[in-house]
């Protein structure tokens, strides 16, 4: 099928294969570079689920399949791109695995590369054992690193039960108990091709390409789905913890706010996500009144950040900073929320055209084309209908989430500073 | 590159007109010599002028017409290239005919508003901004020690000496000589004097560049390139430690090869083998072999003469990780690797260079970086196809490991 978004300047094709394999192909035209990637929706919060019967995994072995994919009986799968001029690269998130290269040459080979090694699993004791070293090695620069563990103990203490609470790469502990049938489980259960999009982006012929996919495709054999159930959440509308103070040597202390939303699925959520953004920027980009009185007693900076997270079973906004002055930058921001929400036509219409801009502007890039939208995909949405549903948004649904989301009860603060 | 229209005025312009991007992307540089008297107004300049202007006197009244032209975004920003400074000023704006609006041509004004008519009064900028800059550049001066990777780096450098130990946003003492009239005497001195480039990359053509940027003729002096003096230190050693728990491992090696000349660029190559990518030496071996690291690499700095390596590793495999590096290094002296990780690495490097058309900010960087070196694209990449095991190990026996610095956490 082939969907036209003259809005954004892009055609798209979309086709469901036999196998249940979802496949978006978008011609870019002019550049050089083919991008592709092949996502699974299956992240670290995937750690209960129901095949025959219900299975619980080590913490972190989305993370670590994703880092065992690459080695094959025959070698390491990078020295197969690199032969080809491909870059290849991998990432787990806490809801999806994404595999990906970007070429300029050898764009079928590299294609094929792409989806055979990832519907190959190949796991021995041995290279599994191996592996703990590498991701022990990459648990512990995360645990060096202060912004990543202020983001991941907001999570902590806004979620009491989700398991979006976990670190995604697991602990050193939980990964050492991974085997390599755990491993041959997991992708079993959720490597399936009904459970996967595959996008491919740039100078490429979408007719050509969605040939290749399906003789490709066509030529192997899968089960039928066993997944069958997910761990059914259940988290409470309030948050678990008030604040959470990390003690660690820091120079300069860094805090961030967290405000826990309800969570919607699909074009519901995408819509969801577009009034939040439109409402934080409103009350937090440096033309909002509340941030030149902050700049101007020295509370606000370059330093400062927000941004709103949104998926299917967890949604929350938060806020950013590294100050010496936490406790007042708190009470400031808090207090200001706790006011009634004063926003205009004139603002939102303004924020409506900077937002759009942004995503504009973001098409350049075959990377977050093919991301975001297999993110959004997976979530049942579509990207590319972004900047006609931000020009349905209103300032009633910016009131409505302001009093849903800005409660005390919702929020909670992480710090990390100095012991 | 083709398709890419220099032409020199006062000012030198690089316009690449294409209709494949969604935007048309500008690029004002400002450059100056390196200089310990000069680096920390230079530095915090941007920052300040990036906020506010005589006509919109606060962040509040500057950043609302930006963001009514579709998030026309103006970033400024200063960087240390070899021997030079350099002060940029980048403005992305989307495509009129996406928006159907003349939005191109409101952006470049404002970007001159900020050229040339900053929020001065009597030789000095705005004080309140000014304050808030300088607490705010102390907390980024003060914020490196929580990045290990570039605290580790930051004293590499120091041991290093020359440029590379002049750190790039200054030190505390010298922000401390810092005041709203030094800014305004630095930007006098940058407008005045500095090297200026334009670069534009986008829905446009020649005559329309020029018309836009009439302006900024009458600015902007001669500077001559300069590139860094060779490094002659004796080799250090040095360790500090901190509460952390995975210990960094960086190496200066000094590389005896002209930034200018075609060995800089089969350089590339020996680096690519080294640790550049994936399948890399370092990679293969450090990571892949001995679970020593997440990541290990390294990276060549043609302009400053060195190479340098990096490892995430327990603290306790310090001298086992040294050797492995040593090892791979003595491997590409003597031209010990396989054809096919010389053929892997080559067409790395090609493909590096064809997809920076593809995004209009590496394609600038690229420019700018391509009047230091004297050769195309096509010139790069005919060079590296050429260059044989006998050209690596040759040009790995003129790396020579300089200095050695181990930031080290609790072992395990």
């Amino acid at each position: 099928m082939r969907v036209e978004f003259p809005h954004v300047g892009e055609t798209l094709h979309h086709t469901v294969l036999d196998n249940g394999l979802t496949v978006y192909l978008l011609k870019k035209v002019g550049y050089e570079k083919t991008y592709a990637t092949f996502t699974t929706k299956y992240g670290s919060i995937d750690r209960r689920f129901k095949t025959e019967e219900w299975t619980e995994v080590p913490d972190g072995i989305a993370h670590f399949l994703e880092h065992k994919m690459f080695e094959k009986e025959d070698g390491d799968v990078f020295q197969k791109f690199g032969r080809f001029g491909a870059s290849a690269n991998a990432f787990t998130s806490f809801t999806r695995t994404a595999y990906l290269f970007g070429a300029t040459s050898n764009v079928e080979a590299n294609l094929t590369t792409l989806m055979d090694f990832v519907q190959t699993p190949y796991f021995t004791e041995a290279s599994v054992e191996k592996e703990k070293g590498i991701i022990g090695q990459e648990i512990q620069m995360y645990q060096d690193n202060p912004g990543w563990r202020l983001y991941f103990g907001l999570i902590e203490a806004i979620y009491a039960t989700h398991p979006v609470n976990i670190d995604i790469a697991g602990t050193i502990e939980s990964i050492g108990k991974i085997t390599a049938d755990d491993l041959y489980t997991c992708h079993r259960a959720f490597y399936h091709p009904s459970n996967m999009v595959l996008f491919v982006v740039g100078n490429i012929d979408p007719d050509d390409v969605l040939a290749q996919i399906k003789t490709n495709q066509g030529a192997k054999t899968f089960d039928p789905p066993l997944l069958t159930a997910r761990e059914p959440i259940e988290e409470p509308e309030t948050v678990h913890q008030a604040e959470r103070v990390i003690e660690m040597d820091v120079s300069v202390p860094k805090v961030m706010i967290g405000y826990k939303d309800t969570p919607q699925a699909g074009a519901a959520g995408m819509k969801q996500e577009l009034i939040v953004e439109l409402l934080m920027h409103s009350l937090f980009d440096t033309t909002a009144p509340l941030y030149a009185e902050l700049y101007a007693e020295g509370l606000i900076d370059d330093a400062f950040s927000f941004d709103y997270t949104s998926e299917d079973t967890f949604a929350f906004a938060a806020l950013s900073m590294e100050t010496p002055h936490v406790d007042t930058f708190v009470s400031r921001i808090t207090s200001a929320l706790e006011r009634p929400l004063h926003v205009d036509d004139a603002t939102l219409t303004r924020k409506k055209r900077m937002m759009k801009g942004q995503f504009l502007k973001a098409l350049n890039s075959p990377e977050f084309i093919a991301n975001q939208f297999s993110r959004y995909a997976l979530n049942g949405g579509n990207m590319f209908e972004m900047p006609d549903v931000l020009d349905g948004i209103t300032l009633d649904e910016l009131y409505e989430a302001y009093d849903r989301l800005f409660q005390a009860d919702k929020r909670s603060v992480c710090i990390v500073k100095k012991p | 590159m083709k398709g890419i229209e220099q032409f020199q005025q006062r000012l030198h312009y690089s316009v690449y007109p294409t209709n494949k991007f969604k935007t048309t992307t500008c690029l004002v540089s400002f450059s100056a010599p390196l200089s310990k008297e000069t680096i920390a107004d230079r530095a915090l300049l941007p920052y300040i002028m990036e906020k506010s202007t005589a006509k919109y006197p606060s962040i509040e009244a500057f950043h609302t017409p930006l963001e009514e032209l579709y998030d026309a975004a103006l970033y400024a920003g200063a960087s240390k290239i070899g021997a030079e400074h350099v002060i940029q000023f980048q403005l992305e704006v989307v495509n009129d005919q996406l928006v159907e609006e003349a939005v191109l041509a409101k952006a470049i004004n404002l970007l001159e508003e900020v050229l040339l008519r900053p929020n001065a009064f009597d030789s000095a900028f705005q004080p309140l901004i000014v304050e808030q800059e300088l607490r705010l550049q102390r907390q980024r001066i003060e914020s490196v020690y929580d990045d290990k990777m570039r605290f580790a780096q930051q004293r590499l450098q120091e041991m290093l000496g020359g440029e590379l130990a002049i750190p790039s946003l200054g030190t505390l003492d010298q922000l401390a000589d810092v005041t709203p009239r030094s800014l305004y005497e630095a930007y006098q001195a940058m407008i005045q004097h500095d090297r200026i480039d334009v670069y534009v990359v986008g829905h446009v053509d020649r005559e329309q560049v020029k018309a836009a940027f009439a302006p900024l003729e009458t600015l902007g002096g001669t500077l001559v390139r300069r590139y860094p003096e060779p490094r002659v230190r004796e080799f250090q050693r040095l360790e500090e430690t901190q509460t952390i728990k995975q210990s960094k491992l960086h190496l200066g090696y000094a590389v005896d090869v002209d930034p200018t000349s075609e060995d800089a660029i089969r350089m590339q190559v020996v680096n690519g083998l080294f640790g550049g990518f994936p399948h890399s030496k370092l990679f293969m071996n450090v990571r892949e072999k001995e679970s020593l690291a997440y990541y290990a690499a390294s990276q060549y700095s043609s302009l400053s003469r060195m190479l340098f390596v990096y490892a995430g590793i327990d603290g306790a495999n310090q001298a086992k990780t040294e050797q492995i590096v040593a090892d791979q290094l003595v491997d590409l002296q003597a031209g010990t690797f396989e054809d096919e990780t010389l053929e892997q690495t080559k067409e790395m490097l090609y493909h590096q260079r064809r997809q920076l058309g593809d995004n209009p900010r590496q394609l600038i960087a690229w420019m700018s970086g391509s009047d230091i070196r004297p050769f195309s694209l096509e010139e790069e990449m005919t060079i590296i196809e050429r260059t044989s095991r006998d050209d690596v190990a040759k040009l790995a026996q003129r790396i020579d490991l300089k200095a050695v610095y181990c930031l080290k956490g609790e072992t395990t």
